[in-house]
This record gives structure tokens, sequence and C-alpha cells, in this order.
């Protein structure tokens, strides 16, 4: 008898959606969920979550073991992400653009209790590009170093990406990553940057900020359903949800979320996070806001692949060898995300050219 | 009685580690083990063959699993190689060393996944109820003195790792196979004579190893626990008789943190616990040439402390 690999009825979707269900987990999945919380970064979420839903002390002895050492390692990530993120703010104090903290490090600084246990290791921020040199100056001032790219990958990052190469503290190890949009600048999608600013809002104690509540929704669901490699990265669909989870109780906030999906013309990425967030953690979406994004649904055949796909392709790693369908659905999400970050010369160069110095490299 | 893992023939435990895998029950954590090379097989029966067999649906701390590694090594060397479902520092060894890359693997998972535990970097075996942690690094005698004390009279919790509870402030055993190093297996051999140690594997990135099961006593009270009572710093020295002091509390607090792997992790919370036990127990070094010297030593300051003149010593040195 073994559990289903994937989907909803998968052991580890299905105790992040109904986390008493913990209480029922035959031991064998147990062991496997256990290993994919590490290989997913989701043993944190899954931790908090025990402690919330669940009563603790009757779940397995290696299960309240393995959540406590986890409870352990997240303050701890905690710590060093609120550390950063001050010795962050320290170095960009004489810097007078907008500094925007993105993904881990603003969940972190609004205190998202769906988010509670979240693990995350560098930090996101976001400038206006007039000013990235600047920015970048003022961090390696301050102690963080570029490390030696060559000179295709600068030229990649810098003038295709959205984002300089990271950055990484000397002392301390961490990386920044620094960017000046949100999506590649190659990329089919152009995200109103400015409305992205100008929504942005301070946090208190610090000259930094962060993306309003729709906006930081925004760029997670594109950063998984436009720029994502999906392969393992369940924990991005844990994130949406969190984050619809905590912000949809608040006044308005559906109504912003897609009135910005709108600006930014993201429509067609919203639609699959509502989807697949929906369809395997459960997470409640007022009837009217589904209809209004039902609008932006691909065609039958792209959604059938994506049904295929999503749900195979994004469950962390076992132990063993994966099944022929998940390397199948990883293979189509990544050849995906090519195709939807550069047009098809481009690509067709760039991919040339990677294969070619990875073969240098290997010889 | 209760069946124990060498019930299982040969063949029968390469099916179940084949299968749904096999439990090791070493007390603070259990490792389900599967794998399909019959040296796998050998070495399980030779380390933890007098270990308990566990019910199927019991719910292991790690997997782990000890495979032939892929590609084209298949073919011209026989080779295993750990697996533990994340990227870790293994290099496959040849099958004829398949115990060490077992226990190898059990290590890394329980150095980087047990932080409940304050996980020190020590020795640690109890007597009457008193747990004495012997900290150091390979080449020190460590595991040396760890085989004495577990074969004349000390309860076995490790040989490697020190699991420290900072919710109960106890010890927690995690019995297995105490690992012997070139000379010192001949040392152990000559004291507990012949058919006691596991095969000398040879030519191991370690020198030649050797391993001293885990006494049947220690593997049956595996889940008892014990207050730490002393930390003594072991140190092996070909000249010296036998020669105790204390070391100054403030350096030993840095020592024994210092050599925590998960120190940074556990942070304020693993130096409250760890500065309260310093300022209540002896800690000291000991220096020996005789292995006998070195029992008496840990016997007698387990049980009766220092004396003022080995206490004052740390004093002298520091004025020095």
């Amino acid at each position: 008898m073994s559990s289903a690999q994937f989907g909803p009825n998968a052991p580890m979707v299905a105790i992040l959606r109904e986390p008493r269900r913990m209480l029922s987990l035959p031991a064998r999945d147990w062991e496997e969920v256990i290993l994919q919380g590490l290989t997913g970064v989701l043993q944190g979420v899954l931790a908090a979550k025990a402690r919330d839903d669940v009563y603790f002390d009757s779940l397995p002895r290696a299960v309240r073991h393995h959540f406590e050492g986890v409870e352990g390692v997240a303050a701890y990530n905690r710590r060093i992400l609120a550390w950063e993120v001050n010795r962050i703010d320290m170095a960009l104090r004489d810097i007078d653009c907008p500094v925007v903290l993105l993904k881990g490090a603003a969940y972190q600084a609004r205190n998202l209790p769906s988010l509670a246990g979240r693990l995350a290791s560098d930090v996101d921020i976001l400038v206006p590009k007039a000013h990235i040199g600047r920015v970048e100056d003022a961090l390696k001032a301050a102690g963080w170093l570029s490390m030696p790219y060559s000179e295709y990958d600068e030229h990649y990052y810098r003038d295709w990406m959205h984002e300089i190469p990271p950055l990484q503290n000397e002392d301390r190890g961490t990386y920044i990553d620094v960017h000046h949009t949100i999506l590649p600048e190659t990329g089919r999608l152009k995200p109103d940057v400015e409305r992205l600013f100008a929504q942005s809002e301070p946090l208190d104690g610090t000259r930094l900020r962060t993306l309003c509540d729709a906006d930081m929704t925004l760029h997670t669901v594109v950063h998984c359903f436009q720029d994502g490699e999906f392969a393992g990265r369940l924990r991005d669909i844990v994130d949406i949800d969190g984050l619809l989870r905590d912000f949809g109780q608040r006044e308005g906030f559906w109504d912003r979320l897609l009135e910005a999906s709108d600006a930014h013309g993201f429509g067609r990425p919203l639609y699959y996070a509502l989807h697949f967030c929906r369809a395997l953690l459960g997470t409640d979406i007022p009837d009217d806001v589904w209809s209004r994004a039902r609008r932006h649904r691909p065609n039958v055949l792209s959604m059938a692949i994506m049904r295929f796909a999503v749900p195979r392709a994004v469950m962390p790693p076992r132990m063993h060898r994966p099944p022929f369908g998940t390397r199948l659905a990883r293979t189509i999400l990544l050849a995906r995300s090519h195709w939807l970050k550069m047009p098809p010369l481009m690509l067709i160069r760039h991919l040339t050219r990677k294969a070619f110095v990875k073969r240098k490299k290997t010889a | 009685m209760a069946a124990v893992i060498s019930d299982l023939s040969r063949k029968g435990l390469l099916r179940r580690l084949g299968g749904d895998g096999i439990v090791l029950d070493t007390g603070a954590v259990a490792t389900r083990i599967f794998s399909k090379v019959p040296e796998v097989a050998d070495a399980i029966l030779d380390h933890y063959g007098h270990y308990p067999l566990m019910e199927d649906d019991y719910v292991a701390d790690y997997r782990l699993s000890l495979d032939r590694p892929g590609g084209i090594r298949l073919f011209y060397k026989r080779q295993v190689i750990g697996n533990v479902g994340v990227p870790a520092p293994f290099t496959p060894f040849p099958v004829d060393i398949a115990p060490m890359m077992l226990e190898m693997t059990m290590n890394w998972c329980v150095a980087t996944r047990s932080n409940r535990y304050l996980i020190f970097h020590s020795a640690v075996l109890e007597k009457d109820g008193r747990a004495v942690i012997l900290p150091g690094d390979s080449g020190q005698g460590k595991s040396t003195l760890c085989a004495a004390l577990a074969t004349s009279g000390w309860r076995l919790f490790s040989d490697e790792f020190g699991l420290f509870d900072l919710r109960t402030g106890m010890m927690m055993p995690n019995v297995r196979p105490v690992s012997l190093k070139n000379r010192s297996i001949d040392i152990m051999e000559a004291r507990l004579g012949e058919g006691v140690l596991t095969r000398r594997l040879h030519d191991t990135p370690k020198g030649t190893v050797a391993y001293l099961p885990a006494p049947a006593d220690a593997v049956a009270r595996r889940a008892e626990q014990a207050p730490p009572g002393a930390v003594i710093f072991p140190f092996y020295h070909p000249e010296i008789e036998g020669a105790v002091r204390a070391y100054p509390k403030a350096r030993g607090l840095i020592s024994l943190c210092g050599g925590a792997a998960n120190y940074e992790m556990l942070g304020e919370q693993a130096f409250r616990a760890m500065a309260d036990f310093v300022d209540r127990h002896p800690i000291a070094r000991i220096a020996y040439k005789s292995l006998d010297n070195a029992v008496a030593m840990v016997e007698r300051i387990v049980t009766q402390g220092l004396t003022d003149e080995e206490a004052h010593s740390a004093q002298r040195e520091l004025a020095g």
C-alpha cells in the first residue's frame, strides 16, 4: 500500500492543507514527509503548523523530536535574517531612494502568521534602476563583495535579468540579491515598476519598505508561475497560500489584488496561482474573485499540460529516484520557464552558449 | 525474549534492506536503512545484530540508503556510498570498508539533524547515574579511553556525540559501536582478547579501523538518560603516568561550547545551560600513558570531584 506521490492526496500536501491529518499519518509516510520537509525547505512551516493545529504530544516520538529541532533552526534563521536586514538598513542609510525588502525578509518583517517558521537564507531588495549603481557601491563599502563571475554571466545578469549578480557579505557569508524589477527584462511580462514603489509601505523604525499586500502576493505569484522552475518548489505555492490566507482577512484585499494584477498584466500567472493553491492546499478564494480571475485562464491544452505538470514537478524530492511522470513534468516546466524568460532567438543563443561553456568546463 | 536483528538470516536481512528497510534504534534516534549491497547487511549484523528488531510501523528519525554509485564506477570497482536524500559530502568507498560508510552516514545524520539536542563532539559514558563527557579531537585518545571505560563498568552512551537535552538537562544515549583506529586496535585487543572487536578495515581514510560493538547492557538501557556529572578532556601522553588538572572554568566553557556543532544555533539557551553546568561540576584535563590509570582518574573525578590541589592548579596556571 503506497500513498499518492503528488497532488492533493500526497501526504506532504495533505498535512499542509489540513495539519490535523498529522495525527493519522502512517509511519512510512512520516519518514518521507520529514525528508521532503528538508529537501523542499518546508520543515519550519510544518513544525509551526504542528504546534498550532495539532495536539503535539500525540505525534510519534521521532516527529516531535524532529519538529523541536526544527524550531531551534527556525529561531536561529529568524535571528540571522533580522540581523541581516538591520545591517542592510545601516549600510544604505545615506541612500535616498526607496529600498524595498522582498520575499522572505519581507514576510518576516510583516510577521505573517501563516508563514511562521518559514526559513530563508538570502535577502532580496528592490531599488529603482537609476540608483542601482549607488546601492551596489554602498553595499560594497559596507562589506559585501561581488563574486567572481565570468563576463558573460555579468552580462546575463546586468543586461537581461532583473537583478545584479548576488553580493556576499565577507564576514557573515550571507547573500543579498539587488533587483530593479521583479521579472527578467527580457521576459514576456513587464510589471509597472513605478507602481510597485508608489504603493510600497514603510517599515517602522527603518529606512526600508515592503511591497503593499497585493504586490507582495503578486511578486510571489510571478516568481513561481512566470519565472519559476517548479522542480521541488512546493514551498512557493505554500507561500502564496499563506499570503492569501493572511491578507485575505484584510478589508479590500481581493479588490486590490485584482486591480494590481490588471495594472501589471499578471492575470495569467495569478489565475494559475489561485487554481493550484485551491486545488492543492484548499485555499479559500471568494467566488467573485475566482470568476474574475478565470477570465485569464489559458487554452484547454495549456491548462491540461499545467494540470499534469505542476502538481508532479513541485513535489520536493524523496529518498529514491522520482517516477518518470515527475521527471517529465520538471522538464516541461523548465522548458516553459526558459520560454517565458527570453524571446526565442535570444534563448537559443543563450542555451547554446551555456551548453558550450559547460562542455568546456568538464573537458 | 524479544527478537533481535541477528534473528534474521543474512538473506532475510538483505530482503528487508532492499524493501521496507530496517530500523536501528540506538536510543536518542532511530535510523531506517536501505541497501541492496550484501556487505552492508554483514556490517549491520556485525555492529547491530544484538539490537532489537523494531516493529514495522515504527517511525524512524532518519532514512539513509547505502548504494552502489552509478555511472562508470559501477563497472570497474565494487563501491558503496551513503545517500541521505539531501546533498552530503560523501565519496564512494570500496565495499570492503562498507561498515565505515554505514557508521559515517549515520554520524552525518546525527551531526546535522539532531538539533533538538546540543551536540558535543565527545564520548559519553555513565556510572551510578552520572554521565561523564569526554570531548576531544581525533588522535588524543578519546575513543580508546571510551572503549576502556565501556568495558570496565561504565555504560556506553556514545563514542562520538554527546547529546544534551536543554529541556531536561540530561544526556541522552545514542548507543553505537566504538570506532578504534590504528594502534588503539592492538591496545584494546590486548585488553579484551581476540574476537571482541570487528574485523580490521584496512586503508580507510582514517588508516586501519576496527569497531567495538556496543555492550549488551548499553543497548538494553539505550533509552535511559543521565545528568552530566563532569567534563574531562583526555590526553594520551607517552611520558605522563597520570596527571589531573582542573580546567579554568571560563576556558572550559569556551572549549565545551566551541566543540558543540550547533552551539551558535541554539544560542542563549545553550550558553546558559553550559555556564550553569561548568559552575556546578568538575571540568578537568587528564594526561596519561596507562589506560588503567585513565579509567581510575575518570572514576575518581566523577565520584569524588577534584582534590583542592587539582582545583587550584587551574588558578596557578592562570597566574603563571
